[in-house]
């Protein structure tokens, strides 16, 4: 049982992340900010009832997921998510890496750089659904175990590691879809025979389109 | 594949998450380990992917506003226990 006068002293180092992940969930600072205070207010009415010395970035976690499905997205009332279709294995790489950049030499820092910007990244992420983005962010982020994003997601093992997968891809190909926006790679056309494909077309700017000579 | 390939290098993409997630077995990971280091095409792919999630990590990790501290602490110190 751990002491509630450490809880402060225990848990506010792991803010930070805490807080990166609630922006990334809610999208916005100013419920980031409520969705950190309250996971905090919860933990520490209920820190009696956590094993000290056990997980307890973990447990900071699974209190802030649940606060953040309980609370906020009830809020919300968005419509429900629907399944987005696959994507297919090393989508991005197929198109951002190929062989090409090893055979001229470039390493995969240079390849990727100035692709997308930092906040196309995050914007890429907070585009996932919600059953995609925990995983992803707690994974791909935070660095938590497969058996550790079941116990704070409260899913088995299994769907932990095909949400991850497909929920990588998506995030691949959202990447991507910026990178073609910012005319940094190739038009689909001029990629190899078999690997061309175009954004679909509702995620192809007209915008860019419109410019595109 | 991106790249000439045979069917080896299928299989080591198709672990390449569980890889680089630290949840392959022991011999999984020996497996690719030294795979890896025989073949350029497959390290690039794993080079490359281990790249896009640095870059992911960076661009999601934010600093905490000074207010929010404050914030929690003063609920954590006027709540009830």
């Amino acid at each position: 049982m751990a002491d509630q006068a450490t809880f402060a002293d225990d848990a506010l180092p792991l803010m930070p992340s805490l807080y990166s992940a609630a922006l990334r969930l809610t999208r916005n600072r100013a419920d980031a900010e409520d969705l950190v205070s309250e996971t905090y207010l919860r933990a520490y009415r209920s820190y009696g009832t956590f094993t000290a010395g056990t997980n307890l970035k973990a447990w900071m976690y699974r209190i802030l997921t649940n606060a953040y499905i309980t609370d906020y997205r009830r809020r919300q009332r968005r419509p429900a998510e629907t399944d987005l279709g696959d994507v297919e294995h090393l989508y991005l790489y197929r198109r951002l890496g190929g062989d090409t950049g090893a055979r001229l030499g470039r390493s995969v820092e240079d390849e990727l750089a100035g692709l997308f910007a930092d906040h196309e990244v995050t914007q890429a992420v907070e585009g996932l659904p919600d059953y995609y983005r925990l995983p992803v962010l707690l994974a791909d982020v935070e660095g938590f175990s497969y058996s550790e994003i079941a116990e704070i997601l409260d899913v088995p093992i299994g769907t932990v590691m095909s949400r991850l997968h497909r929920g990588r891809k998506q995030l691949h190909k959202r990447l991507y879809d910026f990178a073609f926006r910012n005319r940094l790679v190739p038009d689909a056309g001029d990629l190899p025979a078999g690997n061309a494909t175009e954004p679909p077309p509702g995620d192809t700017p007209d915008r860019d389109q419109d410019h595109r000579s | 594949m991106a790249h000439e390939c045979d069917d080896k290098c299928d299989d080591i993409c198709r672990d390449l998450h569980l890889y680089l997630d630290g949840e392959a077995t022991v011999s999984t990971r020996t497996v690719i380990s030294v795979h890896l280091e025989e073949c350029p095409s497959c390290a690039h792919v794993f080079r490359f992917e281990s790249q896009v999630r640095m870059v992911v990590a960076r661009c999601c990790a934010e600093a905490v506003p000074d207010s929010l501290r404050v914030r929690v602490l003063e609920a954590i110190y006027t709540a009830d226990p």
